[in-house]
């Protein structure tokens, strides 16, 4: 048994990796790692899992489609590619976010579900070992969030893609 | 690879800076609003049509589209109609998954990436029975 610093260390030792934060707690050195994007939204952390992402764009215009729900910003055109972004302040009941230099649109894909998502920032991709994900016995209001993990010794809320996905298939909008 | 006989020509127009594209082939004329009394036409709003969340659109220069439609010929109003472009097929992207999903209703046809811009095409049939 090491400790997990140590571990994540040995093991990949690249900069982003170095930056997680253990709090001296004791992992088997056979946990599978997990691949997190981490980013904010209205001075919260949160992360998708990586395996989900396929990209991480700047800011570009969103062209608004109307006759969608609020929820559904629009539509951009990423590298000749056209993607959908969505809008997870809405999703979350947060105010409308402020567009800086540090807005980002990532680009998912889970379950037969594909969006651009738009973010306030993206912080880091990092390896956090699975047992360090809380996600056990997690509730939260939005079923989306599963779980929780620590990052840099802030609380990170997990989102699960497919579940986002699904939920926005079925759920009814109304329109701002 | 790009080909005349893959075009199809649409009238672009304007609508809270959103770009809206119309099949030249469904218009037999453009009239200003202040002259419509005289056409004896059906008209309506193509805001109205579409779905717009803001209740109030402001039109800059608003004109009326006279679409040969299906059945009687019909008015639409639009926007700031600026220009009449060739469209490749290659141009024209079906919307994404999610944008058909969440506004299966809506006149959009499809849009068109040209020259880094985004067009809204639209189905004129589904529009007019919107």
């Amino acid at each position: 048994m090491v400790t997990k610093s140590q571990k994540i260390s040995e093991n990949h030792g690249s900069p982003a990796i170095k930056n997680f934060s253990t709090d001296g707690q004791i992992v088997d050195v056979n946990d599978a790692v997990i691949t997190a994007v981490i980013f904010t939204l209205d001075d919260n952390y949160y992360a998708f899992n990586g395996g989900d992402v396929s990209g991480i764009w700047p800011f570009t215009k969103i062209n608004f489609v109307p006759g969608c729900p609020g929820f559904i910003l629009g539509i951009v055109n990423i590298r000749g590619d056209l993607e959908s972004v969505i809008s997870l302040h809405v999703l979350l009941d947060m105010e409308k976010p402020d567009i800086s230099n540090k807005t980002r649109i990532v680009i998912a894909e889970k379950d037969q579900g594909r969006s651009g998502i738009l973010v306030d920032s993206v912080q880091d991709v990092i390896d956090i070992p699975e047992s360090s994900f809380n996600t056990s016995l997690y509730t939260h209001e939005k079923k989306f969030i599963v779980g929780e993990a620590f990052y840099r010794d802030k609380y990170v809320a997990i989102i699960d893609l497919g579940k986002l996905f699904s939920q926005i298939k079925v759920q009814t909008w109304t329109q701002p | 690879m790009k080909s005349i006989f893959n075009t199809q020509e649409y009238l672009i127009f304007t609508i809270e800076k959103i770009q809206f594209g119309i099949k030249t082939n469904l218009v037999s004329k453009i009239i200003p609003l202040d002259q419509i009394r005289q056409e004896k036409i059906k008209v309506c709003w193509f805001h109205e049509k579409i779905g717009f969340y803001k209740k109030k659109v402001l039109y800059q220069t608003p004109m009326v589209l006279r679409i040969k439609g299906k059945q009687k010929p019909m008015g639409i109003v639009i926007d700031q109609p600026k220009d009449i472009l060739k469209i490749f097929k290659e141009e024209i992207y079906p919307l994404p998954q999610l944008i058909r999903r969440h506004a299966g209703t809506t006149p959009i046809e499809s849009v068109a990436m040209k020259d880094n811009t985004i067009i809204l095409l639209m189905d004129m049939d589904h529009l007019l029975t919107h």
